[in-house]
């Protein structure tokens, strides 16, 4: 998978200032992320970055309020696992509007961030990282997550 | 429109769009003036009573939901009819309810005046008061109705009533008028995040003569260097040029992977890709 974009809706009116109420709940309930505000002047969406979807399965995990179910329908450890590699190496940004309006892109990380992350590895070397069905299943879940959170 | 702040989260928050909080935006930005800028909550909520030309809303405010995801907003609107019996200083009330998804139930009150001149119409909304308290329930039966006559109507009036169900550590609630109500656009209601675009890049391993496709596909080369590319109703799939015993290929525009090895596996086949390990290997990425 090269890039996978989801859209959605969180069906009400978001304050997106950096002391709002979106980046407070983001700051609260998710692992750490850049937040770029919106700036009413030049655009109406704001960006919130996640270098590691793996990290966010994991707080969604954590999240004892969540009403999702903790994996997708027919996943077991070992899929979950197997997906981890790809989760660690792939990255989240959001782009939400002050009308709700939020746009979900999974894709690889930055290579720079790479780099630092991984010092030892080669980056210009070939990584076998798998990618399957299960995997796809958990960032879909994953992002019902993070938009059931981003939409409370 | 309602904007709810807690004790523990910066900024404000608003109820997700649905039926019950749409009526309650409405109502807010059309007689904005006659709701107070905010107010904060007690221990179990509040209500808030505003008179207006049109009726009465209630408005209740609750600190009853365990967690974030349980805000909600109930509407129930409810038309009181009202006659005026002069000589025994009484007021009888006609309550209907008619939602749409209910049956139509009628409930009959009396109300004893104490005011010194006729009850007239505009005083109706502020003796409006919850059920049981000012009112004396007649039992579903009007007690009354022979003296109910169209001399002493004296009017109807619509009370809305909303329950707005927040979250424990809101702390206080703000009205804010918003213009866009009416912009269908710009009130989209919650949906989960669904796949738009996908896009996928693997290899086909195996000896795939470029005769064999262009013969098949017969279409010259593609975009983005590519040496066929095939438009398909799930998405577009690109074949790049032999490199050893395999080929590059993307699919894009895809909603699943399971739509993108279909549409691999079918070109494979039609290429006559007869090698054991001729498949799209999506699941075994290699990636930079």
């Amino acid at each position: 998978m090269h890039v996978l974009v989801l859209y959605g809706n969180t069906g009400s009116k978001m304050d997106l200032q950096t002391q709002g109420h979106t980046a407070s709940l983001t700051r609260k309930m998710l692992p750490v992320s850049t937040y770029t505000p919106c700036i009413e002047e030049h655009n109406v969406h704001a960006i919130i970055r996640w270098e590691s979807a793996w990290l966010l399965y994991m707080a969604f995990l954590a999240d004892q309020q969540t009403r999702l179910a903790p994996s997708p329908d027919c996943l077991n450890l070992q899929e979950i696992e197997q997906s981890q590699p790809f989760l660690e190496r792939t990255g989240l940004t959001l782009s939400i509007t002050t009308l709700g309006t939020c746009i979900y892109r999974f894709g690889k990380k930055r290579r720079r961030l790479d780099a630092e992350e991984y010092p030892q590895t080669d980056h210009h070397q070939q990584v076998d990282v798998i990618y399957s069905q299960p995997t796809e299943n958990i960032i879909f879940h994953l992002a019902q997550y993070v938009h059931s959170v981003i939409a409370s | 429109m309602l904007r709810l702040h807690s004790s523990d989260m910066l900024g404000w928050s608003t109820m997700k769009r649905t039926a019950g909080t749409k009526l309650l935006n409405e109502v807010i930005s059309e007689n904005f003036e006659a709701f107070p800028v905010d107010f904060s909550l007690f221990e179990h909520g509040r209500s808030l009573r505003i008179n207006l030309k049109a009726g009465v809303v209630f408005l209740h405010v609750l600190r009853v939901c365990e967690t974030r995801f349980d805000k909600d907003c109930r509407t129930q609107e409810v038309e009181y009819r009202c006659w005026y019996l002069a000589e025994k200083s009484l007021l009888v009330w006609q309550k209907s309810c008619a939602a749409e998804d209910e049956i139509a139930a009628i409930y009959y009150f009396t109300q004893t005046y104490h005011g010194t001149r006729p009850f007239v119409a505009s005083d109706m909304p502020s003796n409006i008061a919850q059920d049981g308290a000012l009112l004396e329930n007649m039992h579903g039966r009007n007690l009354h109705s022979d003296s109910c006559v169209d001399t002493n109507f004296v009017g109807s009036v619509q009370v809305t009533s909303f329950v707005v169900h927040v979250a424990h550590n809101t702390k206080r609630v703000c009205f804010v008028f918003e213009n866009t109500i009416k912009n269908e656009k710009a009130n989209s209601d919650f949906a989960y995040p669904k796949p738009v675009n996908i896009c996928y890049t693997g290899s086909v391993h195996g000896n795939i003569r470029s005769e064999n496709i262009s013969a098949e596909m017969q279409q010259a080369n593609g975009p983005c260097g590519s040496e066929i590319h095939v438009d398909t109703s799930m998405g577009v799939m690109q074949i790049f040029g032999q490199n050893g015993g395999s080929r590059k290929i993307t699919c894009k525009a895809f909603v699943n992977i399971e739509e993108a090895n279909f549409i691999v596996q079918r070109v494979c086949n039609m290429v006559h890709t007869h090698h054991p390990h001729s498949h799209a290997l999506f699941q075994s990425r290699r990636e930079r």
